[in-house]
Order: C-alpha cells, then structure tokens, then sequence
C-alpha cells in the first residue's frame, strides 16, 4: 500500500455561522497527482488554506508524512503555524498567483527558499527554475506586477518549487488565463510531478483539465466530498460529466 | 544666484535649515510609513515611543555624565545613550505592538487606531508623572558655536544631524533592498498571507518593523532634544509632521517618507522666508501641505499604483 502523505479526518470550518468545510475526509498518496474539482464557493480554497493554517479548523485533523500540522484540539503541537507547515515541506501556489508585484522575479523565487540558508543551494535551485522556465530568468528582473497572467503563474509555481517541497498544492491555477496558457500551465504540473517526485494536490474549477492530468479525483460541493474516485473513471461518470464538464 | 531676492549664503542657510529639519521628519515618518506598510494602520503612538527613549537616553547621559573626564568621553557617553534610547524605544514598540494593536488585528480598522491613541495619551501621561513636566535641556556633546562656511553659519549639530540622517537612511535602504530579513519585509508588506506562505514568520517581521521604525525614532528624539528639550508631550507635534511628511511621500512607501520629510523641512524653512509666513504660524504650513496632498494626490507623490493582473 502507498504512504498517505496527506490526509484530512473530518476537518470543518467555519466562517462565523456558515460551514464552509462540513467534514472532509481526503487523502492523497505519495507521488500521486490528486486534484479536487467542484464549483465557486464549493470550498475549495478554504481546504487548501486549512491545510496550510491559513484557516482554523473547527473540528477535525490534517496529517502530514504522518504526523499532526492542523488539529481542532487545543494541544498545540499538533497544531502548527503556517510558516512551521511550510518549514515541513509543503508548498502552496495560492489563488491568483500572489506573486509579490512589487519585487522583482528574482526576488520572488528568493523568497520561495527563505528558509534555505545555504546561499550557494538557493543559486543552484534558483538556476533550476530557470532551466524550467526560460521565461523567467528573460525577466529575471522585471517586477513580478509587469508579467503577464501567465507568467505569473509560471512565477508562482516555480517559486512554489524554490524550497524543494515534498507536497505542492495548487489553487486554481488556470483561473484567468487563456486556454492555450492553461494547457501549457498543465503540461508544466503534469512534467513538475514527474520530474520532480513532488506529490501534487490540486484544486480546480476546470474539471476537464485537472482530471486529465490527475490520478485520482474528489467531487466537492458545498462543503462535502460528494464523489471520490480515479480520475479516468471521473471523467466517464455521467454526474461528473452533466455537472463539471458540460456534456 | 538671487532667488526671491534673497542672497546666495543665505539661501545656503536656509536650505541647510530646511534640510536638517527636513532629515528628522524623514527618520520619524520611516516608522510611519513601515508600520502602515505592514498592517495598514498608522500608529499614532509613534511620536510618544520617540519621547520615551529620548528621556531613556537623556537619564542614560547624564548618569554619566562628567565634564572632568574630557570630550571624548562625553561624545562617547553620548553615542552609548544614542543606543540606548534606539534600544528602549525598540522595545517599547515591540510591546505596545503585542500589547496593544496585536490582539485587535482581525478588529475593524478603527479599533487599533483608538488603541494607538489611548497608548499615546497613557505614556505621555506616565512620563509627565515620573519625570515631571519640567523640560529637560540635553546638553550638547561637543562645542556647538556655529562655523562660517560660504556665508552661512551652520552648526556642527546640524551637520551632525545630516550625517546621521543620512547614515540611519542609506542604513535602511540597503537592508530593506539587500538582506533577506529586509525582503521577508517587503514581502510581507506587499502580501501576508504569501509571505507567510514562503515561511516567513510573519509575527516577527511585524515586531522587527516596530522595533526597526521606533528606534530610528528615538535617534530623531535625540537630536530634537540637543536643539530644543526633552519633556512629556515633545513627541506630538514632531509626530503629525512626520505623519504628514509620510503621507506627501505616499503612506507606506520607505523612499517616500525620507523624501517627504525633506520636503516637509524645506517647505517649512522657505514658505517663512519666501511667503513671509510668521514663525509662530509656522505649523501651518505643514498642516496645508497635508490638505493640499490629501486633495490632489491622496496616494502621495512616490506612490504609483500597480494593478493587479487578472
């Protein structure tokens, strides 16, 4: 059996009295590219943002490699903040890409390994990016505000990437952008994870895009997990295909 | 060169004037404009934290203080109560920041603003009840009669003023532009949440801006207390003239506020000499300044604004 590298119990939250999260339970295996579809508001992003302690948890816990980074509890070990979560080795691209406009890309990718110290380490890996993404190191130092929608992702990603983490979680990358980008911005996950052995948890209105390139899928709406299955069998279901993929 | 029929080594004067005034309005506005940079609120208590450590460094200085031992021993003692004063301001930020404006972070905007002016009023009070009223005169450290140069005299406090202005400034620039505390700062200025999510430690950034803003307040205090005195309420109006010289730069612009403070000192030793405006309405001109800029140009005159690409 494959190590959950992720794994949610149960986890509610809560926005005064609306339950934006009604008791997801989720896992994601190592090496896998898992990816969550469902529509605006279904409570996408506040699962990502719980995971990584952007939100709290009203009830519930989340694992990572096994042990507690987000728990409902009061202890407080299990119960990390974000930047100890990072620190653990996840990363997060987050909605809207959330590169810092006013800070050259350089300077982005930098701040993706604030944690490294090593300073001859974060030139190798920042070299890396740009092998990835040859755009980047074209504008290296243009400030992040002047690229385009899909430079910005690109930047967001790579930056994501900077501090080697063992999971990425990715929200709405193709939020925006135009199709030809999207497909580019996929292609580059679906290499990311092959190449780079980094477990990839994706969120994503675009159901089609995210199933294609995933293993696994879950179905949320409002705030539940409605369906939970291999992304290829995704993609035939006659529900997925009414709800998400307009067929 | 006769501008405003005014001749050349006075106008030498009055800029050097300007500029001095000028660099402390700068050194207090940067701890505006930081703090506003980071959580979007202007802490009002920023010219009684000023107040606090120049008193800090002025019992510091003269607990030590000893004509016998010589001038470099005074000039020694009063760099020691420089540090001082920037370390008990440092430290009083970081706790007012805990004690006062953490707890209300998620509170609407109005709360920490009223909790800022409550922390201003109770210091200025405690410091009126320990230490008295009465303003203290600080000495200077050195012989300050004034030195003839082109015409004009200037003291050798003011040069001291400009260098150390200057020093504290190129000072932040660089670690602000070059170190990786200085951009975890800009990070977390430019987005919170991100910049947690790079790992930053977005707590103690917030503490490290405090501290930082505060104790180049304190070498501002310092200073204001050489040419004028120490006493309890000496924060208030040199923090709205910074205040303001942070808004004319554009509020949360670092590069701003040094240049608006210089502005705001150059306009006010020139709209006197120029505009014939009296000393005594003097603080007038400042507070036009704001109502012009806040009418025409509310995000200030650096700021420029970067949409955000969908």
């Amino acid at each position: 059996m494959t190590n959950k590298i992720l794994e949610l119990k149960d986890v509610r939250v809560n926005y005064g009295n609306i339950q934006a999260l009604k008791g997801v339970n989720l896992n994601v295996a190592e090496g896998e590219i898992v990816s969550l579809i469902g529509a605006n508001g279904a409570g996408k992003s506040t699962l990502l943002k719980s995971i990584v302690g952007l939100e709290s948890l009203t009830n519930g816990n989340i694992t990572f490699n096994g042990s507690s980074i987000r728990d409902a509890g009061k202890n407080r070990k299990l119960n990390l903040p974000t930047d100890k979560i990072i620190a653990s080795g996840i990363s997060l691209v987050p909605e809207g890409r959330g590169v810092f406009p006013e800070m050259t890309v350089l300077e982005n990718l930098e701040m993706g390994a604030y944690l490294l110290r090593d300073k001859a380490e974060k030139k190798r890996r920042i070299e890396e990016k740009y092998e990835m993404f040859g755009i980047l190191r074209d504008r290296r130092k243009q400030l992040a505000g002047s690229l385009s929608g899909g430079e910005q992702q690109m930047l967001a990603i790579a930056r994501a990437l900077m501090s080697s983490p063992k999971l990425l979680l990715l929200d709405e990358p193709a939020l925006g952008l135009a199709p030809l980008i999207i497909q580019n911005i996929f292609a580059t996950i679906s290499k990311i994870s092959r190449e780079e052995k980094v477990t990839i948890f994706l969120v994503e209105q675009n159901a089609k895009m995210a199933l294609s390139i995933s293993d696994k899928g879950y179905v949320m709406e409002t705030g539940n997990i409605i369906l939970e299955d291999l992304s290829s069998n995704l993609l035939e279901n006659p529900k997925v295909k009414a709800a998400y993929l307009g067929e | 060169m006769n501008l405003f029929n005014i001749p050349s080594n006075e106008l030498l004067q009055h800029l050097i004037n300007g500029l001095t005034l000028g660099a402390i309005y700068s050194l207090i506005a940067l701890g505006y404009t930081m703090v506003y940079g980071i959580l979007k609120f202007i802490n009002f208590a920023h010219g009684e934290i000023l107040m606090a450590g120049t008193y800090a460094g002025y019992y510091f200085y003269y607990f030590l203080y000893d004509p016998s031992k010589g001038a470099a021993y005074t000039i020694g003692i009063f760099i020691a109560a420089l540090v001082i004063a920037m370390i008990a301001s440092a430290i009083l930020g970081v706790v007012i920041e805990k004690v006062a404006y953490k707890p209300l972070r998620k509170a609407p905007r109005l709360a920490p603003l009223l909790s800022a002016i409550g922390v201003s009023i109770i210091l200025a009070n405690l410091a009126a009840l320990f230490f008295g009223t009465k303003s203290k005169k600080f000495e200077y450290p050195f012989n300050n009669s004034s030195m003839d140069i082109g015409g004009s005299s200037i003291t050798p406090n003011q040069l001291m003023i400009l260098a150390v202005g200057l020093i504290m400034m190129a000072g932040l620039k660089l670690f602000v532009d070059r170190t990786r505390l200085g951009k975890a700062m800009r990070a977390t200025s430019q987005n919170q949440p991100v910049a947690a999510l790079m790992g930053i430690n977005v707590n103690l950034i917030i503490s490290l801006t405090f501290a930082i803003g505060s104790a180049l307040a304190a070498v501002a205090g310092v200073l204001i207390a050489l040419e004028y005195k120490v006493y309890p309420t000496m924060g208030t109006m040199a923090g709205l003239k910074a205040f303001i010289a942070a808004v004319v730069g554009g509020i949360g612009n670092i590069s701003g506020a040094m240049l608006g403070g210089i502005i705001l000192g150059l306009l006010e030793t020139f709209g006197v000499v120029i505009l014939g405006i009296p000393q005594g309405l003097k603080d007038t001109i400042a507070f036009s300044v704001l109502i012009l800029i806040l009418l025409l140009r509310p995000s200030g005159i650096l700021m420029k604004n970067i949409r955000e690409k969908v």
